[in-house]
C-alpha cells in the first residue's frame, strides 16, 4: 500500500504580499482550486493511501489565507473523511490576515499553522514586503499574538540573509520575547522566479553555523525550549528515535497538487520551476488523468534515474550524506542545472551548517562547559536587544 | 500562564554528552566521537542500532525527568 508522507495542496497560486526572494512565478494568479479538484484529490489520491499511513496534508503556496476560511472548512471536511485517521493537517501562511474566523477554523479542525517571520522587524521588513512596498512585520506579529492568545502555537520559518548572521542575539531575543519555540531556517534560494541567492556571492556556511550555535547556547543557558527543526531532526537520528528519511528522493512520498489539478512529486518546488529540460516537471493532472497513469509517467522514471545518480554523487563526495541522504532535487536542478549533481549553496547553508552547529554545540557540552559558561561565550558579544518578556 | 514545554531533544543530548552516567544512551564511545567531531560516525552508530532506539528514548525521557524537565517551562 502507498504511504506518502506529505501532500501539498496549492489552493491558489496568488499571494497578497511580494517578498523579495519569492520563487513563485504565478503569485499574481488569482485562480482558486475548484471543488472538482478537491473531490479528485479525495477519490484518486487519498482513497489509495494505506489506512495506517500518517501523511501530513499541507495548504501551501501562494498565500492560502487569501481564500476565505469557509472554503477550507468545506474542503477539510471532505479531505478528512477520505484521509487515513492519523493524517495531520497544516497550513503555511504569511500571517498578515489571521482573523477570528481563521482561528476558529484552526481550532475546530486541529490544523497546525506555520508563519513566515524573518526575525526582528528590521530584518523581516527588509524583504517581506506588501505589494506597495511596505513592511509586513507589524501585521504578522499581530496575528502571532492573536493566535497565541487563543492557545495556538505556530511554528515559525525564518529566511536568512548574510546580513542577519551577526545578529543571533537579536534573533534569540525576538524568539524568546515572543514565546516562539519551534523554528526553522532557510536561505533565499536561487530557483524559480528568484534568479539568485544572497548566499552565492560569498560562502557563509561558517557564519550560519555560528549563528545557530549561538541560538542554541543562549537557549540552553536560559532553559528556553527552542527547537530548531533541522537540528532537532538530526538529534532525533542521533538519539535513535528515528531514521534518516529524505522524502524528496523517492517518487510519490511527496505529492503536490496545484489549484488547476496539476500534479508533481519529489521536491515541492518542482511545481514552480518549469524547466524546459524536464517538460515542466508536471507529471499529470488529477482531474483528467488516472492516478496510476500519473505514477507510471515515463518522465517520473527519467527524473528518478537522474535523482538517483545525484544521490550517488552525494554519497561518494559529501561527508554530510548520513544526515541528508542526497540533498534537495529542486535546488540541484536550479543551481547546478541538472538533477544528477551534488552539493548546492542550499546544502552548504542549510543541512551542512545545521550539522556543524549540532556537533559544535554537543562538543561544547561534552567538554564540560556549563550552561553559564556557554552563555558567557555568547555574552562576550554585546546584545543588541535586552532579553525580556514582551508585554501582552 | 505557566505552560509545560518538553525538553528539546538537542538539549537532552547536550545533557547526556556532559553527563558520564548517561553515556550509554549515546553509545559506549560516543563521547570520544563527539570529541573528535565525527558526527558521521556517531550517526552511523545510532542508525545501525535500531533496537537501541526505544532504550535511548526511554533514557532520554528519564533524563528529561531527572534533569529538571520542570525547569523547561515558560511564562
Amino acid at each position: 500500500m502507498w504511504r506518502p508522507q506529505l501532500l501539498i495542496l496549492q489552493a491558489t497560486p496568488y499571494c497578497n504580499i511580494n517578498c523579495r526572494y519569492c520563487y513563485l512565478h504565478n503569485r499574481q494568479d488569482r485562480r482558486v482550486m475548484p471543488d472538482e479538484v478537491v473531490d479528485a484529490i479525495c477519490k484518486k489520491i487519498l482513497a489509495n493511501v494505506a489506512p495506517d499511513a500518517v501523511p501530513t496534508i499541507v495548504w501551501h503556496a501562494g498565500e492560502p489565507t487569501v481564500i476565505p476560511a469557509a472554503w477550507y472548512r468545506r474542503a477539510h471536511e471532505r479531505l478528512k473523511a477520505a484521509a487515513p485517521p492519523a493524517a495531520a493537517f497544516r497550513i503555511q501562511s504569511n500571517g498578515i490576515a489571521i482573523s477570528g474566523e481563521w482561528i476558529d477554523f484552526l481550532r475546530d479542525t486541529s490544523t497546525r499553522i506555520g508563519l513566515s517571520i524573518d526575525g526582528p522587524q528590521r530584518f523581516h521588513d527588509a524583504r517581506r514586503k506588501t505589494r506597495t512596498g511596505g513592511g509586513t512585520w507589524t501585521l504578522v506579529m499581530k496575528s502571532l499574538r492573536r493566535l497565541q492568545d487563543c492557545g495556538i502555537e505556530p511554528n515559525v520559518i525564518s529566511v536568512l540573509h548574510p546580513d542577519f548572521l551577526s545578529a543571533a542575539d537579536e534573533f534569540y531575543a525576538f524568539y524568546k520575547d515572543h514565546e516562539i519555540t519551534d523554528i526553522s531556517f532557510s536561505i533565499d534560494e536561487a530557483q524559480g522566479a528568484n534568479p539568485s541567492s544572497s548566499f552565492e556571492k560569498e560562502d557563509q556556511k561558517a557564519a550560519v553555523t555560528a549563528f545557530l550555535v549561538e541560538l542554541l547556547d543562549r537557549a540552553f543557558a536560559d532553559r528556553y525550549p527552542l527547537r530548531i527543526r533541522d537540528i532537532e531532526r538530526m538529534s532525533n537520528i542521533l538519539a535513535g528515535n528515528t531514521r534518516l528519511d529524505n522524502e524528496q528522493l523517492e517518487p510519490w512520498q511527496i505529492v503536490v497538487v496545484a489549484a488547476n489539478g496539476d500534479v508533481t512529486t519529489f521536491s515541492p518546488e518542482f511545481m514552480d520551476l518549469a524547466p524546459d529540460t524536464h517538460d515542466n516537471l508536471c507529471f499529470g493532472n488529477i482531474l483528467t488523468d488516472d492516478l496510476h497513469a500519473i505514477f507510471k509517467n515515463e518522465r517520473v522514471a527519467a527524473a528518478q534515474l537522474e535523482i538517483r545518480q545525484g544521490i550517488e554523487i552525494c554519497r561518494s563526495s559529501c561527508k554530510y550524506f548520513q544526515v541528508c541522504g542526497g540533498g534537495a532535487p529542486a535546488n540541484k536542478l536550479a543551481e547546478n542545472g541538472r538533477l544528477a549533481s551534488g552539493e548546492t549553496v542550499f546544502c552548504r547553508h542549510s543541512i551542512q551548517a545545521a550539522a556543524d552547529a549540532l556537533i559544535e554545540f554537543l562538543s561544547s557540552a561534552r567538554a564540560g562547559r556549563s550552561a553559564e559558561q556557554m552563555l558567557g561565550r555568547t555574552a562576550a558579544r554585546p546584545p543588541a536587544v535586552a532579553l525580556g518578556r514582551a508585554s501582552r | 500562564m505557566d505552560r509545560h514545554i518538553g525538553l528539546p531533544i538537542t538539549f537532552a543530548l547536550a545533557m547526556a554528552a556532559a553527563n558520564p552516567s548517561a553515556k550509554p544512551m549515546l553509545g559506549e564511545d560516543a563521547g570520544e566521537l563527539l570529541q573528535r567531531g565525527t558526527l558521521k560516525e556517531l550517526l552511523s552508530r545510532a542508525q545501525g542500532e535500531p533496537m537501541a532506539g526505544q532504550a535511548k528514548r526511554e533514557a532520554l525521557d528519564r533524563m528529561a525527568q531527572s534533569c529538571g524537565n520542570q525547569i523547561w517551562r515558560r511564562c
